[in-house]
Order: structure tokens, then C-alpha cells, then sequence
């Protein structure tokens, strides 16, 4: 039985810390157990690639690479994500040290928002540049169809080819009739428009001037 | 000097705000000012944004006044670029046009401009040809080399409109030299992939003139380019070369860039080039030089 609530919680404090204690006691004995079981068997522990990666560099520390090295390694990732995929070129990233990983940032212009970005932060602003330049280097979808296999039979409107330059031309056509049909309307007491070769200056003129009231 | 045709030189790019304007009058206001050439600068887009930057009175936010009266009678006696356009495309033997200080605005005594006018927004609804119009900026700056009123001309500019008129057309097929403003950022620069892809296309069967690109814009850092205008810059040149050899055209991304000034958006109205820009555009001006020659 406690006297007060404070007594309660105080002795709750004191459970906790105790508990504290005896985990840390157990985590140092794990850790004694595991650096003598690698002692006795090597083989089974695997070992990590480097030093610099046990470690675990800061952002705040100097790069191994210089500021060209970085512009090269982009341009081996960019190789990489172009025949490889991305997701060896984000199993690649996983390898460079925070710093490096820094430095490449600022080097692609990166914006990180932060001093201390962390290592996800960095490795998703060099993914987003490798993929803007994979994107700038696409061809348009027209050089895409040519370079993987034929040109499409459908006539492309905006292309200029003869063919579609008298398609253009009867769809203008269509709409000059149009046109001509609106002015005619518009202008009743003036009987129906002439055609566009027929109409002198100030007719070619006023046409454009009509038009414009029309699209008014 | 007197001897020779102008450098033709159009500023195009498809997409909008990239600078394109601001770019061609401040390249001829420079050249006009700092060296001994005369220089001509159409304004070919039917947003007429030069024109309009040229008129505005700052001060007053209404047209200056002698531009003003000048344009008005330009308008009245059919001296426009529209009725140039109209009477070239008129059923005749002849182009019979005359060109003067009424169809040309002296700017200064160095720099001249033909202004654009609202009628070229009818334009495509009134002309169907494409081969009868593409002749047109040829023949025109034909009558403009041979015309005694205006003087012969170093350099001629073209701002074209931010889409693919029978103008931009007609200038693309007969000048030297397409100079291309990109920006540093990703959609402007697919704008440069998406343009240097189709432009021998829509040109065909023609041949297509020389391509400068350029990165205008640029945001600096002590006196240098941003490491992000810079990645954007190697990406732009890498585009060109690859459109360059895709396509077989002569595209170049150039090394000259135009800084980000505040002051540079003020400059047409606000009374010239910010002085520390000046050696932006000259420097330009040599890339776009020494790449003709």
C-alpha cells in the first residue's frame, strides 16, 4: 500500500530504472557473447565491406571525392540507370558515404532544405537528376516509334507531309465555309460572302476585322 | 560593313516565358548602342509583347506618344507587317509593298522596328498556303536591303510568337541563325528536346538554318552559374548534341548565358540594359558570330 499517488509514481520510477539496469547489463552480456563467438567463427559473421562504413561518416565530414569524381560518378549512375534500371543505381547509393553523397548533391544543384540532410533526403534529390536527365534524353515519341520500328500509318495532323498538308488544307476549307456561313448570317442585308480570292483589300480586311467580332 | 547582307537572326522557343522578347531587344539595343552596327527588329508575335513594351510609357502607363501617332498612321495607311503579309499573298505578278519609315520605326538612329500588329492573330484563318507565304520575310527584307529611305542593316531580329505560325514559318526558312532561350529548369529544357526534335520537320523540305541555344535566366553565384543552372546547362548540351546528331542539324548549345537581374524585366520600359548585363549579350552576340561564320 502507497501512501500518496507521488509515492506510487516514485516507486514506478524507481521499477523503470531498475528494469533500465538490468537490460543494459543483458545487451553488454550479448555483446560480450557475439565478439567472442566472431572470434571463435569468423566465417559465420558476415563481414562488412569496409571500415568507413562501420564507422558511419557524418554529413559534417570531409569527402573522399572531388567535385569532378562527383560529376563522373553521376554520369557512370545516369550509364547505370539507362542499361541497368534504377534500382541498381539506388543499390549503388547505398554504398557511397553520407559526404559523398553531399557533395554529389550540391554538385547536381539539389535542393535539400536542410544543413544536415539525412541519407534518404540525399539519395532521393540524386535520383530525382537521374531522372530528369533520363527524361531530357528521351526522344520525342515520334523519334521513339521510328527508332523501335516503323512509323505509325495514321496520318499525324500537325506533321507536314503532302498527304496531310490537303487534309489541313480541306479542313480549312471546312472552316472557311463555316466562317463564310457565319458571316452571312451576320450580315443578311449584304446577301452571301464571296469567296476569299474574290474579295478585294478592304474586304480581306474587313474579314479579318469580322472575324474577330465573330470570335468577339 | 555596308556591303554585306544583315545576319538574320529569329528568337523562337515553343514555350512561353522563357524570355524570348526580352532577349532580342536587349541583344539589338546592345548592339546598337555599344558598337557601330544598325540593326532591325521585327516583332512577329501577335501577343505584340515587344511592341507593347516598346510603347509603354512607364511613366504614364500609355503608348509614348510619338510611337503612338506613328502606329496609328501605320495603321490607317495599311503599313503594317498584316498588310505586308496581305499583299504578298494577294493574287498578283508583283509584291507590291513599299517599305519606308512608315512601315519601320526608327527606335533610334541605330536600331529600327517593325512593330506586330493584332491582325496577325487572323492570320492562319486568312492564309491557307504555307509554301505561298514562305517566301514572304525573304522577299520583304529584299525590298528592305534594296530601299534608299532606311539604311542597310548590320543585323536583322526576329521575336516570333511561342508557337509555329506560317511567319515563324517563313522567317525559320530563310534566316541564319535560330537562336533558342532556355531556362534553367526540367520543363524548359524538354522544350529544347521537344523543339530541336521537330523543327527540321516542320521546315522540310527545306533546309534548316543553324541553331544556337542558350541558357538565359541563369541564376550566379559568385559571378558563376548556380551548381543547378549548371546541371541544367550540361543537360541542355547534352539534348543539343544528341538532337544535333539525331537529326542531322547544326544545334549548339552555347557557353554565353544570360544572367537573372531584376532589373532585365524593367529594361525595355524602364530606359535600356542594366549596364552589368551589357557584356552578357556581347559575349552572346560573339558565340552567335563566330558559330555563322
Amino acid at each position: 500500500m502507497f501512501r500518496s499517488t507521488e509515492d506510487e509514481i516514485r516507486e514506478l520510477a524507481a521499477e523503470i530504472r531498475e528494469i533500465k539496469e538490468l537490460l543494459r547489463t543483458i545487451s553488454n552480456k550479448v555483446s560480450q557473447m557475439e565478439s567472442r563467438a566472431k572470434r571463435a567463427f569468423p566465417s559465420v559473421f558476415p563481414k562488412r565491406e569496409s571500415g568507413a562504413k562501420v564507422r558511419s561518416p557524418k554529413v559534417t565530414d570531409p569527402p573522399t571525392i572531388s567535385p569532378q569524381e562527383a560529376l563522373s560518378l553521376f554520369e557512370n549512375l545516369l550509364g547505370v540507370a539507362r542499361k541497368e534500371g534504377k534500382e541498381v543505381v539506388q543499390h549503388r547509393l547505398e554504398e557511397i558515404a553520407l559526404p559523398d553523397l553531399l557533395l554529389l548533391s550540391q554538385e547536381l544543384g539539389v535542393s535539400l532544405g536542410k544543413k544536415k540532410p539525412t541519407k534518404k533526403t540525399l539519395q532521393a534529390g540524386i535520383i530525382g537528376r537521374i531522372n530528369e536527365s533520363l527524361l531530357l534524353s528521351t526522344a520525342g515519341l515520334r523519334n521513339h516509334q521510328q527508332e523501335h520500328g516503323g512509323i505509325p500509318q495514321q496520318v499525324d495532323i500537325n506533321e507536314e507531309s503532302p498527304n496531310s498538308l490537303i487534309a489541313t488544307s480541306n479542313r480549312q476549307d471546312a472552316a472557311s465555309n463555316s466562317l463564310q456561313c457565319l458571316e452571312a448570317e451576320g450580315n443578311s442585308e449584304g446577301g452571301p460572302s464571296n469567296g476569299h480570292a474574290q474579295d478585294g483589300e478592304a474586304g480581306h480586311r474587313q474579314r479579318a476585322l469580322g472575324d474577330k467580332d465573330e470570335k468577339a | 560593313m555596308a556591303d554585306k547582307s544583315p545576319r538574320t537572326i529569329a528568337t523562337i522557343n515553343f514555350k512561353g516565358g522563357v524570355g524570348k522578347t526580352t532577349v532580342t531587344w536587349c541583344l539589338g539595343e546592345v548592339l546598337s548602342t555599344t558598337s557601330n552596327m544598325r540593326g532591325l527588329m521585327f516583332d512577329l508575335d501577335a501577343q505584340m509583347s515587344l511592341t507593347q513594351a516598346i510603347a509603354l510609357n512607364e511613366h504614364t502607363g500609355f503608348l509614348e506618344d510619338r510611337f503612338a501617332k506613328w502606329y496609328q498612321t501605320a495603321i490607317e495607311r495599311k503599313k503594317t507587317i498584316f498588310d505586308a503579309l496581305d499583299a504578298f499573298t494577294r493574287p498578283a505578278q508583283h509584291f507590291d509593298f513599299g517599305v519606308g519609315y512608315d512601315f519601320i520605326y526608327p527606335l533610334a538612329d541605330t536600331f529600327h522596328f517593325v512593330p506586330s500588329v493584332e491582325d496577325l492573330y487572323w492570320q492562319e484563318l486568312e492564309i491557307f498556303d504555307r509554301d505561298g507565304v514562305r517566301d514572304f520575310i525573304r522577299r520583304l527584307l529584299g525590298k528592305i536591303d534594296n530601299c534608299k529611305q532606311v539604311p542597310r542593316y548590320d543585323f536583322v531580329l526576329f521575336d516570333c510568337p511561342p508557337s509555329f505560325t506560317l511567319l515563324s514559318y517563313s522567317v525559320l526558312s530563310c534566316c541564319d541563325l535560330i537562336l533558342i532561350p532556355v531556362n534553367p529548369d526540367f520543363f524548359a529544357s524538354k522544350g529544347v528536346a521537344l523543339i530541336l526534335n521537330s523543327l527540321r520537320m516542320r521546315i522540310e523540305p527545306h533546309p534548316l538554318p543553324k541553331i544556337g541555344v542558350f541558357m538565359n535566366k541563369a541564376k550566379t553565384y559568385a559571378n558563376a552559374p548556380t551548381k543547378e543552372v549548371q546541371f541544367y546547362m550540361r543537360e541542355v548540351k547534352r539534348v543539343c548534341d544528341a538532337a544535333a546528331a539525331r537529326q542531322k542539324i547544326e544545334a549548339k548549345f552555347f557557353d554565353s548565358y544570360i544572367r537573372e537581374r531584376v532589373g532585365i524585366k524593367r529594361a525595355i520600359t524602364g530606359g535600356g540594359v542594366p549596364q552589368e548585363m551589357v557584356g552578357d549579350f556581347q559575349s552572346l552576340w560573339r558565340e552567335c558570330v563566330q558559330f555563322l561564320s
